[in-house]
């Protein structure tokens, strides 16, 4: 291969914990917790790391853990720009980019996360509430056209393309019981998972409304936690001790006219029941040369459970409208599904971090998951849809 | 009757959406669109996305559309929402403009008969001396 191939070839975490539980070690403890236990993962002395790449703002940049870590010689740092944990593979794509051009030997991509409350996404996207006042200070803020009229978290801005979605189709909030019910089923084997109780579609059903046809049951886990991964070359990834997990194709990108923030509603109306990510994916299976046929297990945005039936569509696993029955009918379990998906339990069950699909990816073909799929040789991870830009990755064996 | 008793989050008077502010406050539904290549465009913004223009106009339209989805939230994440119970949004596209899509509220139908698809029109909540909000009604088809 004339081209350098991008390699992962360690992952580290911390514990994950409930929001605020955390809180008292700050993320940058967090993250260079998560970044020492890659290298250790992988084998290789902290101080070959020589690059980071992160997304969603992450307020820690290659600098300061630079800086912390005593690393000899710091030669990449970037930014996955735009979309918040929707681009969280293109950290992967920068990270990839850069071992693959020689920029820099070892990338590690991280992100930690202390969700304290002005950062819960379980309340208000405006933080402190001003009785009256004027939206903002900033008059080309677009939440000025949904906040007056209380629009106000990702619970209930999702909840809208999930209504159209069964307005469209006939999609039921069964189905998305059926999503509930696949991640604590996966959680409930994994001990790093935080919510590890089985749950039926009963339980799901009785679940109080967050925002109907959002049930508190369909929504992600608010914690605190740290991921990391460490990116380089296939050939330097020879002298390593984990087995290699390729990555076959990391892209970034959005449908034409998605809105960055959804808040406004205003994706056009043809896109509106989709997580924005099929031209995205058509590329990502495009470039690889794969199908989604050939996927073996998929980590899907699990943020609100609507979201896999829509990804399920998006990515060509099934046609439009047709997620529902899918999930259903073809099944989604690491065992009996005919698409495994979120093994670990997803976003809805072991944790929020955005990058602990990516983790579990790596897990599955390293054949080291606790929902282990068998012979499985290649892995889709998806950052969430329903922003922009948002990203997609393919690993291999 | 205000939709929300105590009014929280009012939008910006300055800036690219102020002609839609002081539209609404006089009681009509304006969008911007391309004077040159006729785009609708909402939220407001500096350059058409179609042709690049920076040559706008906010033009008047019927208040007319239809509901493309909706939500009833059962959170009260700001105080104000305290003991309101649950409430609807909803996402109307225009008549006009299809592709252009207002988040409102529907007032007078209760949140069992909101429906994707019905029919809606424009009616206008006045806040205060400067502001005024565009909820929506539904629109009874004769037959
Ligand atoms: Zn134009």
């Amino acid at each position: 291969m004339a081209r350098a191939e991008p390699c992962i070839v360690g992952i580290g975490q911390t514990e994950y914990a409930f929001r605020g539980q955390l809180a008292h070690r700050g993320a940058l403890s967090l993250a260079l917790e998560a970044v020492k236990n890659a290298a250790a993962d992988a084998g290789l002395p902290i101080d070959a790391i020589d690059g980071f790449a992160s997304f969603s703002d992450d307020p820690l940049d290659g600098g300061v853990l630079a800086f912390e870590l005593g690393l000899p010689e710091l030669r990449y740092s970037a930014m996955a720009w735009g979309g918040g944990g929707a681009n969280a593979m293109g950290a992967l794509v920068l990270a990839a980019d850069a071992v693959r051009s020689g920029s820099a030997n070892y990338v590690v991509v991280f992100r930690a996360i202390i969700m304290d409350e002005t950062k819960r996404f379980g309340k208000s996207l405006s933080g402190p509430a001003f009785s009256g006042k004027r939206t903002t200070s900033d008059p080309f803020s677009m939440v000025q056209f949904s906040m007056p009229f209380g629009l106000l978290s990702p619970a209930q801005t999702y909840a809208l393309s999930a209504r159209r979605h069964m307005a469209l189709y006939g999609t039921t909030t069964e189905h998305f019981g059926h999503v509930a019910v696949a991640m604590r089923r996966h959680a409930a084997r994994n001990p790093i998972a935080l919510r590890r109780t089985p749950i039926t579609l009963d339980d799901h059903a009785a679940s109080p409304f967050i925002a109907d046809p959002i049930r508190r049951l369909d929504c992600c886990q608010e914690n605190d936690g740290a991921c990391a991964y460490l990116v380089t070359t296939a050939e330097r990834a020879r002298d390593l001790r984990r087995p290699t997990v390729r990555v076959l194709n990391a892209v970034m990108g959005g449908m034409p006219r998605w809105p960055s923030d959804p808040a406004s509603q205003n994706m056009r109306t043809a896109d509106f029941a989709t997580g924005g990510q099929a031209p995205l994916a058509r590329r990502l299976f495009g470039e690889a040369g794969v199908k989604p046929d050939d996927v073996d297990v998929a980590l899907l945005f699990d943020n609100f459970t609507p979201q896999i039936v829509m990804s399920l569509e998006d990515l060509g696993f099934c046609k439009p409208g047709e997620g529902g029955p899918f999930i259903v009918d073809q099944g989604i379990s690491w065992d009996r599904g005919k698409l495994p998906i979120n093994t670990h339990g997803g976003l809805h069950s072991e944790a929020y971090v955005h990058m602990n699909h990516v983790l579990e990816g790596i897990r599955q073909i390293r054949g080291t998951s606790t929902a282990q799929v068998a012979n499985c040789e290649i892995a889709l991870v998806a950052g969430t849809p329903g922003r922009s830009p948002t990203s997609l990755a393919l690993l291999a064996r | 009757m205000a939709f929300f008793p105590i009014p929280f989050h009012l939008p910006s008077l300055e800036g690219p959406a102020a002609p839609y502010w002081a539209a609404t406050r006089e009681g009509r539904l304006v969008v911007q669109r391309c004077a040159d290549c006729q785009a609708w465009r909402h939220p407001p913004g500096p350059v058409c996305w179609r042709c690049r223009s920076a040559n706008a106009a906010f033009e008047p339209v019927s208040g007319k559309g239809e509901i493309l989805s909706y939500t009833i939230v059962h959170q009260e994440l700001v105080p104000e929402l305290a003991g309101v119970g649950p409430y609807n949004v909803i996402v109307v596209s225009l008549a006009e403009a299809p592709d252009v899509h207002i988040v409102s509220n529907l007032v007078g139908t209760p949140n069992a008969e909101i429906a994707v698809g019905l029919p809606v029109e424009v009616v206008f909540e006045v806040v205060d001396a400067e502001v005024a909000l565009p909820r929506f009604r539904r629109v009874e088809v004769s037959s």
